[in-house]
């Protein structure tokens, strides 16, 4: 009997140390998953032209000189994705293939406009640096001032007639995808779809956490 | 001092030496970070917060050192214990000043948490299992299951804890998604 009960104690203690592995390992998971998705989606923050508003027509410059327009309606009817960064940033760097990845398989409808602030010395070394030639690039504060940027990276979408579709922070490649998303179904932000996801819900309660 | 059984009280010793030690470890090895977290915390004079960032790892060190010996284990406990009420009264203090954004600082940059009403509830626990450990344990013979008791205790007692932590430190980040999804 004594010996049952010891062989019983003991593989009891295995199995609650299993258990307190496998808790600790998965509280683990759960703090990694909240460590790449904060925040949340491509979030919309602040104020500055949402999603549905006119995109101001801003006649600027790139960095080679070059003259561009943003806002507006696009003649060749092109939807265009300014992307904010910095040389400070990063979560930036690690956007820029993503960047080139979606120049290339959406040339078809997309451009895409990098955008920054600060010193023009700092910034022509980051663009030579970064190898950034193929992306027209903006400096200018006027235009963060304008989009309201406060974090980055920040990426603003204006379709082809002028209209921003989305815009928000967007720390990964599924952040940056989802504004196209956004674009697709019409919804401006994550927010937003989750407040129709509840309406379309039996009672509103929380199915997105 | 009341008796306990010998399991139990080695089982709080050890848990804590080891609880101690981890701590001690890691706010040595971000020694720089510990002391801006002690600055943070708004409680001593700055001039003295560079020594004190030194001084609090090597106390640990040494309490958890005395737990491990026979000889003075009640009173490495004692001092333990009071350690982690100071520790619940200064999280308490600032909690309380609405501070709820800085970081414990419990084991160094490793692993950071901020400041949350379970820390206290946490450091009560533990004041607990060192009073456990300071009791005397009572005398009878030990045999080779006692002592594989007190390893697996203090080993999923460790583990068990680690998962409370981690679980802690999460929740402010479910929070402030929450507060994200609810506003406008």
């Amino acid at each position: 009997m004594e010996s049952a009960l010891t062989v019983s104690n003991l593989i009891l203690w295995i199995v609650v140390i299993v258990l307190g592995v496998t808790v600790l390992a998965l509280a683990r998971q759960v703090g990694v998953i909240f460590e790449r998705i904060a925040p949340a989606g491509a979030l919309t923050i602040g104020a500055g032209p949402g999603a549905g508003d006119e995109a101001p027509i801003m006649d600027l410059e790139t960095l080679d000189g070059k003259p561009i327009r943003l806002g507006g309606p696009s003649e060749a009817s092109r939807t265009t994705l300014i992307f904010f960064l910095s040389p400070t940033c990063p979560i930036c760097d690690t956007l820029l293939p993503v960047l080139r990845s979606l120049k290339k398989d959406e040339s078809g409808w997309l451009d895409i406009v990098l955008a920054s602030d600060g010193e023009l010395a700092e910034q022509r070394a980051f663009h030579e640096r970064k190898r950034l030639a193929d992306f027209p690039y903006i400096v200018s504060t006027q235009l963060g001032l304008t989009y309201q940027v406060g974090k980055l990276p920040f990426a603003v979408l204006i379709d082809e007639a002028g209209v921003v579709c989305a815009k928000g922070l967007t720390n990964n490649r599924e952040h940056l995808e989802s504004l196209f998303e956004a674009k697709e179904r019409g919804v401006s932000s994550i927010q937003e779809y989750v407040a129709q996801q509840h309406a379309g819900g039996a009672d509103g309660k929380r199915d997105v956490a | 001092m009341p008796e306990l059984d010998p399991v139990i009280v080695l089982s709080a010793r050890y848990g804590l030496a080891l609880l101690l030690l981890s701590a001690a470890v890691g706010k040595l090895r971000g020694l720089t970070y510990f002391r801006g977290n002690l600055r943070e915390y708004a409680l001593l004079p700055d001039p003295i917060v560079p020594m004190a960032a030194v001084l609090i790892p090597l106390v640990e060190l040494m309490i958890a050192a005395a737990a491990v010996n026979t000889a003075t284990g009640a009173h490495a406990m004692i001092a333990g214990g009071t350690l982690l009420g100071v520790y619940a009264f200064a999280i308490g203090i600032n909690l309380l000043r609405g501070r709820s954004d800085i970081d414990c600082g419990c084991t160094g940059p490793a692993a950071r948490q901020t400041l949350n009403g379970w820390l206290v509830l946490r450091n009560i626990a533990l004041i607990a299992v060192a009073a456990c450990g300071a009791a005397a344990p009572a005398t009878r013979p030990l045999g080779a299951l006692d002592f594989a008791v007190l390893l697996l205790a203090v080993g999923s007692g460790s583990v068990l804890y680690a998962a409370v932590n981690q679980l802690t430190a999460n929740a402010p980040h479910l929070d402030a998604m929450d507060a994200y999804m609810e506003q406008p």
